[in-house]
């Protein structure tokens, strides 16, 4: 089951002497939703450009749904939709012939999906109103649904969230998720935000400055982030007794291999312990864990010496 | 003339087997893409290179079959995933009740322990498996529900009635609570097209959904128009929409910490049984209140 | 491929400019003709039939040959930089068709669009003529073919003349710059140094110089040679050039 869907390896582009992305080594298995996340300016859309064969990298190399070189990869890119950058639409086209055309590009017989795509994204009464006249939000909707026109396995989404309104964000990573979950479509999406992410993605690559910095998924974030005293004791029950006897708490939870986390009295440590030594229980380790998520990837993305 | 006819043919024989040559290749291609399709855990469906008719006509049918052993393998795929988490949040639920009894016993060993802590841990015990046989019941009535066994009696039932019924079975909790519900319903009965012993199983489980994780005052109303509507209103803050819909799923609670010692099962049961009374139910946030309305055509 | 082509044409098919060119081929094809009714009393001198004023605009220079490659600087260029100022180029390629397939088909597409423009100039004449002079002289299917013959190789003409534009368009795509430039070498650099050149032999290195002599009812064999000789080896460097830029090309 551990299937890549994307695999870059060392992958760098030189604009002249600037190097925009640096050894980018990135991993994306099937039925991630990756997000993507850095600074402006940080390498992701370059780094998503070489992934959608729109640049050349300087140097690496893309394993593409399994696949490798340059013939395989542009075979596996039909099962690929992207929105880069800002959706690329026909602006005197409406809605609906701007699928068509795609329709055309992607030589998809039936006519009719074209309607239930566009319901989907909630634009099924746009009407004949030309793409020049369409909000941000609908242009990035339209984007969304020309990309899934193709049936795509993996869908690459380059900051889809700018230009929604709050409700339109709700929206959209509604769909996303479901899109994920029940078509099993992998999703890149990136984002210079941490909040559009985090209540989305999976996994996580943080880039910074052309780099890869770190890349982890969400359960590891989790783990991570929240704030808890991870407890491992030589007896769970009599731990337990005690945090309910003496500290009147509930908010706890048992772990297999004598594992409580208890999820408040983050600052009574020393009590805790005191307590449980008088009941005779052993404490093999006490650590208060979880870091805040902004000021964790703040710290992943370059600190604070942004403008 | 004659070398024009020539040229005239020569151009038919060569559009003709353009032609069969692409028919042939289309032909190939959906071959190809087929089994791509049967090899591959893919999205990906039939696209055509050329526009002809009947391969047209081929294709759409062919992505209709797509579509459909695609639906049936989700939906086998997405039940075998809740299952698994099926599995995993009942232990879950199981294990953190069963270590504290088991914390207690031992204390009721122990010598140090008086007589009067003894006796208050008992009693805490049997609280506590109290809670874990409600939690089986739950289980179990919500396996059942599921499972289609649960045949519903279609009857007149008079809504209020029911209501009134089930809101003085709780009298004591809401006493306990400390909150008094405050109810608006007309005072001419209203009927619907309903099994009545699945309806007060939903009123009882949207009570004690309040009375477990609800705050505040509950106002319960009962509207007709043009169709009955039984709102239940009380104040939360801690919840957006967004947690308000999924409020339905099976075991979702909102406090992740799972620390009431409820199942979550209760409002994923009311859902079940609403639908199967071809009713609705809906949940939202608005302004700090959750509201939530369950809806029964006349 | 043929999806590709298809998609271009559609393009082709809903881009106002394109037909606003073909109108204006229309309008212009027909203000000539009209302009010639002070002299119908001898139209038998100026041409043989009504048939024949078609010739006629495709082989003066400063009719067709003038007006044609300066409507196709317009039409190429609103095709191909439009695709770049939308970001729509990035569409074809992000879908794995080949660079080299994505710049055929959009000469392809160039070529058909010519094609149509020299239709539009050719039925516009024809009608325009027959109103004008009304019907005489002969006029047979050996007529025809010839008149065919002469399509066939105007279009390759025009076609390598397209592909000079589309090269353009792919190397700069800015709509003005590419507009500007692509205007500059049609209408101001290219006829003047033309009519310097124009008897001598060489001056046959020039596209522009290879349409009149083509465009007779009985052409020279000679003049046909040169004239597909020209007119490929143009459209096989400027594609050859186009593409290779397009290849090398980071898509933004």
């Amino acid at each position: 089951m551990d299937e890549y869907i994307l695999q870059t390896f060392g992958l760098t582009k030189q604009y002249g002497n600037n190097t925009a992305v640096y050894n980018v080594n990135m991993k994306i298995k099937k039925g991630d939703i990756y997000g993507f996340i850095g600074r402006n300016g940080a390498g992701k859309t370059t780094t998503i450009r070489m992934i959608t064969g729109l640049v050349t990298p300087t140097k690496g190399e893309i394993e593409l749904f399994s696949q490798k070189g340059e013939k395989n990869i542009k075979a596996g890119r039909p099962r690929l939709g992207s929105i880069i950058e800002h959706p690329a639409l026909y602006p005197d086209f409406t809605a609906f012939e701007n699928m068509k055309l795609r329709g055309k590009l992607l030589g998809i017989p039936d006519k009719k999906v074209i309607n239930s795509i566009l319901g989907t994204v909630g634009l099924s009464d746009v009407g004949k109103k030309k793409v020049k006249n369409f909000s941000l939000g609908m242009r990035q909707r339209l984007g969304l649904a020309l990309a899934l026109l193709g049936n795509p396995d993996f869908l690459i989404l380059d900051e889809p969230i700018n230009g929604l309104d709050p409700e339109g964000i709700v929206e959209m990573r509604k769909l996303l998720k479901k899109l994920n979950e029940e078509q099993g479509i992998t999703i890149l999406i990136s984002s210079h935000i941490l909040g559009e992410l985090s209540k989305l993605a999976t996994r996580y690559g943080v880039i910074n400055n052309g780099t890869l910095v770190e890349e982890f998924t969400d359960k590891e974030l989790q783990l991570k982030c929240r704030k808890y005293l991870s407890l491992k004791v030589s007896d769970s029950a009599k731990t337990s007794f005690v945090l309910e006897d003496i500290f009147k708490t509930t908010n706890y939870e048992v772990l297999p291999d004598n594992i409580i986390k208890v999820y408040n009295l983050l600052d009574m440590s020393g009590e805790i312990c005191l307590e449980l030594a008088k009941n005779d229980v052993k404490i093999y380790s006490i650590e208060s864990k979880g870091d805040d998520l902004e000021e964790y990837f703040m710290k992943l993305m370059g600190g604070n010496n942004h403008a | 003339m004659l070398w024009l006819i020539i040229i005239i043919l020569l151009l038919v024989i060569g559009v003709l087997s353009a032609y069969i040559l692409l028919y042939k290749k289309e032909i190939r291609n959906i071959a190809k893409k087929l089994q791509f399709i049967k090899d591959n855990d893919t999205n990906m469906k039939i696209d055509l290179q050329i526009k002809m008719k009947e391969i047209n006509e081929l294709a759409i049918q062919l992505n209709h079959i797509i579509d459909y052993y695609k639906t049936e393998k989700i939906a086998i795929s997405k039940a075998q995933h809740e299952f698994k988490e099926e599995i995993t949040n009942i232990s879950h639920d199981l294990r953190t009740p069963l270590t504290s009894i088991a914390g207690y016993v031992q204390m009721l060993e122990s010598e140090k322990t008086s007589k009067e802590k003894k006796a208050e841990y008992y009693s805490i015990i049997t609280r506590r498996i109290e809670t874990l046989i409600a939690m089986l019941d739950d289980f179990f009535e919500f396996t059942r529900i599921e499972s289609d066994e649960y045949p519903l009696q279609f009857e007149k039932v008079n809504v209020n009635n029911v209501l009134t019924n089930v809101i003085s079975l709780f009298y004591h909790d809401f006493i306990s609570k400390g909150e008094e519900p405050s109810i608006q319903m007309p005072s001419t009965p209203i009927y619907i097209y309903g099994d009545k012993d699945a309806l007060t199983r939903i009123f009882q489980n949207l009570i004690k959904n309040y009375l477990n994780h609800g705050t505040g005052n509950i106002s319960i109303s009962v509207k007709e128009e043009k169709h009955v509507c039984i709102s239940f209103k009380n104040y939360a803050l801690n919840i957006d929409n967004e947690e308000a819909e999924r409020l339905f799923e099976r075991f979702y609670i909102a406090d992740k910490s799972r620390s009431k010692k409820t199942t979550g099962l209760g409002l994923a049961i009311v859902k079940n049984l609403v639908t199967k009374m071809n009713g609705e139910i809906e949940a939202y946030v608005e302004d700090s209140f959750l509201i939530i309305d369950v809806i029964f055509k006349l | 491929m043929l999806n590709l082509l298809r998609a271009d044409l559609y393009k082709l098919r809903r881009s106002k400019s394109f037909y606003i060119c073909l109108a204006i081929i229309a309008l212009v094809v027909a203000y000539i003709i009209i302009d010639f009714k002070s002299s119908a009393h001898m139209k038998e001198q100026l041409n043989p039939s009504t048939f024949h004023w078609i010739y006629m605009l495709f082989e003066e220079q400063a009719f067709l040959p003038y007006f044609i490659p300066a409507l196709q600087a317009i039409f190429i260029t609103m095709l191909i930089t439009g695709e770049y100022s939308t970001g729509t180029i990035k569409d074809s390629v992000s879908l794995g068709f080949s660079h080299t397939k994505v710049y055929m088909s959009k000469l392809i597409t160039v070529s058909i669009g010519t094609i149509l423009m020299l239709l539009v100039a050719i039925f516009t004449t024809g009608i325009t003529s027959i109103f004008v002079f009304g019907i005489y002289g002969s006029f047979s299917i050996y007529d025809l073919m010839l008149l065919i013959r002469m399509l066939i190789i105007q279009d390759l003409l025009y076609t390598a003349h397209g592909s000079i534009f589309l090269m353009i368009a792919f190397l700069i795509k800015n709509i003005g710059s590419t507009m500007a430039v692509s205007l500059l070498l049609s209408l101001v650099i290219v006829p003047p140094l033309s009519t310097l050149v124009e008897n001598s032999d060489w001056g046959r290195i020039f596209l522009i110089m290879n349409f009149s002599p083509t465009a007779l009812p009985h052409p020279q064999a000679v003049d046909i040679r040169v004239a597909i000789a020209v007119a490929l080896s143009y459209l096989i460097l400027c594609s050859g050039i186009g593409w290779f830029t397009f290849k090398k090309q980071d898509i933004k």
